[in-house]
């Protein structure tokens, strides 16, 4: 993967051959949309009692009204940025938590490498959603604490990513090179080691947020949202108590989340698929064979 | 037999540290928490006394490291402390509830396993196909609905929309049944839940499974077999799958954590009297040593399943316990 052109063919085979990642990567651009023009595309306020309660879909309210009588399609269009936000805010904290642990294993290896190692393993034998849970309720439900949370609970597989590139990648000349040359440790791991090694967690990003989109919609819909702001999971939480006569306040929030998780997956594949060039050879095979 | 052992003791004594880090996050997560974490273990509403009475027990008018000590001692040996809410020891609680959640994930994690497992084989062994694009699809949809929503839609239809075809709620009708009715009044109302879990885990199994059937094929002594002339579907049983379903062994004990969180959502869903329903009260009624409680024995199940399907695993794969002794 030195060779940019190369890069970029493999890049381009990926878009021909792959279908689903194309597909995975529109849906994720539509929902980016929404996110960024949402207020603006909404019919209606989505905090204002706009029409009766429990108004079943019609062309007035695409996708009904819930217990307030407000618009269902317009609070899902513009929860869709707070939903986006989070996942890019979470995604970010297990990011730097992942890099940074997952670098200083793999690069000093023996004893730290040992440790950090075992510490990666208990952290994920505890039950993710219950550590979750536990936490926002001693710390509150705000947003912001519950993007930390978030964060801080779907590290450990980008660590245990990023340990295993830097593994790999800390023998090659170019890093034997600079400790001749006298460069620092902590030089050499931010300025060589992270840069190089750093694409399989970003490939992983797409999981990740996968995994925080699922996460926050799960303790919102246990009731341990923000209540004071809308996002998918807490449209639902909301319509759940009504659901026997308001089939809508829950389906359509459920299909979008579902939109959204299935996009992340098909990119996450593609890019998984990307990164293993045995895979791709398989891909390539098979378009012979078709 | 002898490797096998020296490795299953090894594993043994890296998993009782594990264990002590638990510990040791469950008494960090009390001192983070705002306010004082005698107060937290004694409940909002808790009389002075009791809270002084708390403070004693876990030591928190001591030294840091002398609480942490106490802590453990007092954790290690079962003593999980009070529910402010049930006014009950929290490992009665908790040992009241584990029959309920063991009978459902039971039911909805072997299902999961077994059709996962067959699907993921036999759309890997039928690719390139339709079938087997159709059976990827549907599987990664179904992975991709979260757990609540799926619990939610299976209410919507097979109890609101058909009046009452199956129970949505609880484990058992009131008044109460006995003998052989109390049998099929429980296996009914286990339905939903269980296709819930079942749904929650199947796609986990099914990809795993397809993947690593996937790569076997390509392996050489596959490639072997076959030139050997041994007819292709002995090939396919006998040196693929049998290789192909090892992941699937250590999914069954490394995915618990999730299933936990899958099954907490479920019982909450369903009213299901298990541990999962057990923490989601708990933590509404801020009852701290109660959730702590099911933290740690939650951690402590995951562990221990961890313990068991790698043994499991060097059992059935002896190049494991060979390769890191």
């Amino acid at each position: 993967m030195t060779n940019k052109g190369e890069f970029g063919k493999r890049l381009l085979s990926l878009y021909k051959l792959n279908k689903s990642f194309t597909i995975g990567l529109s849906g994720i651009i539509l929902v980016l949309i929404v996110g960024l023009l949402g207020n603006i595309i909404a019919p209606y306020d989505p905090r204002e009692f706009i029409g009766k309660p429990f108004e079943a879909p019609c062309l007035k309210h695409l996708l009904g009204t819930d217990n307030l009588g407000r618009d269902i399609l317009s609070q899902l269009l513009c929860g869709t940025r707070l939903t986006i936000f989070l996942a890019f805010g979470a995604t970010g904290i297990s990011l730097a938590i992942g890099v940074i642990l997952g670098a200083i294993a793999g690069y000093y290896g023996q004893h730290v490498d040992s440790f950090l190692s075992w510490f990666f393993q208990i952290t994920l034998t505890i039950p993710r959603l219950f550590l979750a849970m536990l936490l926002i309720a001693l710390f509150g439900t705000d947003i912001w604490v519950t993007i930390v949370v978030i964060g801080c609970t779907i590290w450990p597989s980008n660590a245990r990513l990023m340990r295993a590139q830097v593994l790999s990648i800390k023998n090659r000349p170019f890093v034997q090179a600079s400790h001749i040359a006298g460069v620092s440790n902590i030089r050499i791991l931010i300025f060589h080691i992270i840069p190089n090694s750093i694409s399989a967690v970003i490939a992983n990003t797409s999981l990740q947020m996968a995994q925080a989109v699922l996460l926050e919609a799960s303790l919102s819909f246990l009731g341990l949202g923000d209540v004071e702001r809308i996002t998918w999971g807490q449209i639902i939480y909301t319509g759940k108590m009504y659901m026997r006569n308001a089939w809508w306040t829950v389906v359509f929030p459920g299909l979008a989340i579902i939109l959204l998780l299935l996009s992340l997956h098909l990119v996450g594949d593609g890019f998984a698929k990307f990164l293993n060039p045995r895979h791709e050879k398989q891909a390539q095979s098979k378009l012979v064979a078709l | 037999m002898a490797s096998l052992n020296r490795y299953a003791i090894r594993r043994l004594f890296q998993a009782i540290p594990a264990l002590l880090v638990v510990i040791v996050l469950a008494f960090l997560l009390i001192q983070l928490s705002p306010g004082d974490p005698a107060w937290v273990l004694a409940g909002d509403n808790a009389s002075p006394e009791y809270v002084e009475q708390v403070r004693q027990r876990y030591g928190f008018d001591r030294p840091l490291p002398e609480q942490l000590w106490l802590y453990i001692k007092t954790v290690a040996s079962g003593d999980l402390g009070y529910s402010l809410t049930y006014h009950l020891p929290v490992a009665k609680l908790i040992a009241d509830r584990i029959p309920a959640s063991i009978l459902l994930l039971l039911a909805g994690e072997l299902l999961a396993a077994i059709v996962g497992t067959a699907l993921g084989a036999f759309s890997a062994k039928s690719h390139p196909s339709a079938l087997d694009s159709a059976l990827s699809s549907i599987t990664l949809s179904l992975y991709c609905m979260p757990t609540f929503w799926t619990g939610l839609i299976l209410i919507l239809v097979f109890s609101v929309w058909t009046k009452g075809f199956l129970p949505a709620s609880g484990m058992y009708s009131v008044p109460r049944m006995h003998g052989l009715a109390y049998v099929f009044d429980v296996l009914k109302h286990m339905i939903l839940p269980s296709i819930t879990i079942f749904i929650y885990n199947m796609p986990t199994y099914f990809r795993l499974t397809r993947a690593s059937v996937f790569e076997i094929m390509h392996e050489d002594f596959v490639t072997t077999a076959r030139f050997i002339g041994i007819n292709e579907r002995e090939v396919f049983y006998r040196h693929c799958l049998r290789n192909a379903i090892l992941p699937s062994v250590t999914m069954a004990g490394l995915g618990l954590g999730n299933l936990l969180g899958g099954a907490l959502i479920t019982e909450t869903v369903f009213s299901w009297p298990g541990i999962g329903r057990l923490m989601y009260d708990a933590i509404f009624a801020r009852d701290f040593p109660l959730a702590m409680g099911i933290l740690i024995i939650g951690a402590m199940t995951v562990i221990v399943a961890t313990l068991v399907t790698d043994i499991a695993y060097a059992f059935l794969d002896p190049r494991i316990r060979y390769s890191k002794s």
